[in-house]
């Protein structure tokens, strides 16, 4: 894990914390809000967790190969979850930020 | 009625009478296909470039909720659906056609989707060949006196016909030109860009390909030619108005250019059964018009209107049959879808 991505350290292992989780203008209609919180231990579990409150995200999020569509990003604070061990823990206060990546000119 | 229009970046609404525009609903996402149910909802079909095909359902046209299904290929599996193309209904059984292409059901107003295998697993399905616009499946159209009776177009494999409701499919392309052949299936290879069903005799159909116009006089075992009068046979969208009696394309100069011949943009009807075409009556576009129809922009409310929406977000809408046609005063983003919805 990159230690980093976790400035405040690690909580003990299984303790949830309240993420706030973000959303683009796009998904708003989906979601019905732009942001909510979601109770989560890891990174990983905050996406379970985000998925599991509102289940209408996941076609938007993966593909069929349950693979992270290739023009969105998960940011965990300010860091590119693609970068990271999604099994960060989780600190009250932690972001997850679902991006529309902007491609093209 | 009311003309839902679907564009690149969202839809609107508005009464072909009173000429108010409502929206955008869904704004920023490409609104592909619409929709009523038996129960009297509606459906809307939303793609994106970034995110997933879904359906949305409203009650009213103004409030607007994801269903909680809507047609997808297995996860783990080699297809992607990227796009619903198009919805058809007979009584209470909703069609849904996608990319890649397939066909789904459902028998409860869109809360569960289910594959039609006759189809989705048809024994040339690993030699259908994607056209410019995808792997689609764009056209269903059903014997409104006889459900079992369905045919589907595929992009760029062909139309296909079912006489037992879906379970079992047979190419019907015969007589027309080929754009896509396949070594291994001789019966595939068609591009048909949009099919037709004549709503006073369920064996003649009509078809714009890639390849041509055609028309068939046995529920599509056989097609002819069918393009006297017009400038050029290569187009996207058809439509047929039972009141009018009158079928509608809107012919590009090539598949190459895919413009309007000379810049002169104009609905072509027939009101022959497409023995000869004829520029539809007046008020068409008087100055040079670069733009083009796609398959799902044109519709009619089978009495006597028909709208067309174009890829520069113009609209055209004609009440009497085509003897006279308007372009309304909005612009649109790119328009992919138009039809009429009851109110």
């Amino acid at each position: 894990m990159d230690a980093s991505a976790h400035p405040r350290g690690q909580l003990p292992a299984g303790l949830m914390a309240s993420v706030q989780v973000r959303l683009p203008s796009l998904l708003e209609p989906i979601a019905g809000v732009r942001s909510l919180t979601v109770e989560a231990s890891t990174a990983k579990g905050a996406i379970s967790a985000l998925l599991e409150s509102q289940p209408g995200l996941k076609v938007h999020l993966y593909d069929e190969r349950l693979n992270l569509r290739p023009h969105v990003r998960l940011f965990w604070n300010d860091r590119d979850l693609a970068w990271l061990d999604d099994e960060v823990a989780a600190r009250d206060g932690d972001v997850l930020t679902v991006m529309q990546a902007v491609s093209g000119g | 009625m009311v003309v839902a229009v679907g564009t690149e970046k969202g839809a609107w609404f508005f009464d072909p009478e009173k000429r108010h525009l409502d929206g955008p609903v869904m704004p920023g996402w490409k609104v592909t296909a619409f929709t009523e149910t038996a129960a009297g909802n509606y459906l809307l079909a939303t793609g994106s470039n970034w995110f997933g095909a879904s359906i949305h359902r409203s009650p009213n046209l103004i409030d607007w909720v994801q269903a909680d299904a809507s047609p997808s290929w297995p996860e783990g599996g080699d297809r992607s659906l990227t796009q619903i193309w198009t919805f058809a209904r007979h009584g209470g059984r909703l069609y849904a056609g996608v990319d890649q292409a397939g066909l789904f059901t459902s028998d409860d107003g869109g809360d569960s989707w289910q594959p039609v295998d006759g189809i989705n697993e048809h024994r040339t399905r690993a030699a259908w060949q994607p056209g410019f616009g995808g792997l689609a499946l764009h056209s269903v159209v059903i014997d409104p006196d006889n459900a079992d009776r369905i045919w589907i177009g595929i992009s760029a494999a062909g139309v296909f016909r079912s006489e037992d409701g879906g379970t079992t499919w047979t190419p019907a392309n015969a007589g027309v030109t080929k754009a896509a052949a396949s070594e291994e299936f001789d019966d595939i290879g068609y591009c048909v860009h949009k099919i037709v069903l004549d709503p006073d005799d369920s064996n003649r159909l009509y078809r714009q390909d890639h390849r041509g116009v055609y028309r068939s006089s046995d529920g599509g075992r056989s097609w002819d030619r069918a393009e006297d009068g017009l400038p050029s046979s290569f187009g996207f969208p058809m439509v047929i108005d039972r009141s009018a009696k009158a079928l509608f394309i809107v012919p590009l100069a090539s598949d190459e250019r895919r413009l309007p011949v000379d810049g002169r943009f104009r609905v072509y009807r027939s009101k022959n059964r497409s023995d000869s075409w004829e520029v539809s009556g007046t008020g068409q576009p008087d100055v040079p018009t670069y733009t083009q129809v796609l398959r799902g922009a044109m519709d009619t409310d089978n009495n006597g209107a028909v709208v067309y929406g174009t890829t520069a977000g113009s609209i055209g809408l004609t009440m009497d049959g085509g003897d006279s046609w308007e372009t309304l005063p909005w612009t649109l983003p790119r328009i992919l879808a138009v039809s009429f919805l009851p109110v």
